[in-house]
């Protein structure tokens, strides 16, 4: 929204700026969402388009990282159809290593390998966020974030 | 107005933006309801957006009905004939895909 219109109608932000309202449905969602990730599940979550399932994986993510039980870490690429699993390994090793200069191995075996060790020497329970995951490998995948 | 029509945060922003900025351009404040009804799509609720805020655009139902884009669209249009429609209709329920 323009500046003009926002002064004009005394608003001080744009409405998607408004702010996150939240619902003791919501909060419950979370709620639940946190302690499934907790134990280790594979969650999928779901719902119509523009319903704030997005918004409420960053908000998963921020809790998480300040809770500083789990990492979390997220798949970036925006071409979902092109997704594969060594994709998402990529991901994980961007948002693990701790070496600046760390080279991913190409070799499958030794690449898989290698993030075993990075996640052993990180010492903590990580959990890997993909959102719009229902387009992942030509819509294979069943869940959509 | 608005929340009879609209289900999600993503639309009330959408539209309530959309209203304020027409409104504007006529210098209208406050906003009228006929403003509203103006800039909301007519078909907000139609079979097509319904469908495609589930996540189900033409092509993923062409996939999983395993029917011709074309038809689809037809479909979707409401163009089909009243038997073919039905039983797309009743191919979706069937995927437990709600109409």
């Amino acid at each position: 929204m323009l500046s003009d219109v926002r002064n004009y109608y005394g608003l001080a932000r744009d409405f998607g700026q408004a702010g996150y309202f939240e619902t003791e449905h919501s909060e419950q969602i979370v709620s639940e969402l946190k302690l499934e990730i907790k134990a280790g599940k594979l969650v999928a979550l779901s719902g119509i388009v523009g319903c704030g399932k997005t918004t409420m994986l960053r908000r998963i993510q921020e809790a998480l990282s300040q809770d500083r039980e789990i990492l979390a870490s997220k798949s970036l690429s925006l071409e979902k159809s092109q997704i594969s699993l060594a994709t998402l390994i990529m991901a994980l090793f961007y948002d693990l290593a701790t070496e600046k200069d760390f080279k991913i191995p190409t070799q499958p075996e030794r690449r898989e390998r290698a993030l075993r060790d990075l996640i052993k020497k990180r010492q903590k329970p990580i959990a890997l966020f993909i959102d719009d995951a229902h387009d992942l490998h030509g819509g294979c995948a069943q869940d959509e974030d | 107005m608005l929340s009879e029509k609209l289900s999600t945060p993503l639309q009330f922003e959408y539209y309530l933006t959309r209203a304020l900025e027409e409104a504007y351009k006529v210098g209208q404040k406050p906003v009228e309801a006929d403003m509203i009804e103006n800039v909301l799509a007519k078909d907000i609720n139609g079979l097509e957006p319904r469908l495609t805020r589930q996540g189900y655009n033409a092509k993923v139902l062409a996939e999983l009905l395993n029917a011709k884009p074309r038809e689809i669209k037809s479909f979707l249009s409401g163009q089909l004939s009243s038997g073919r429609t039905q039983e797309l209709q009743s191919a979706l329920l069937a995927a437990g895909i709600p109409l």
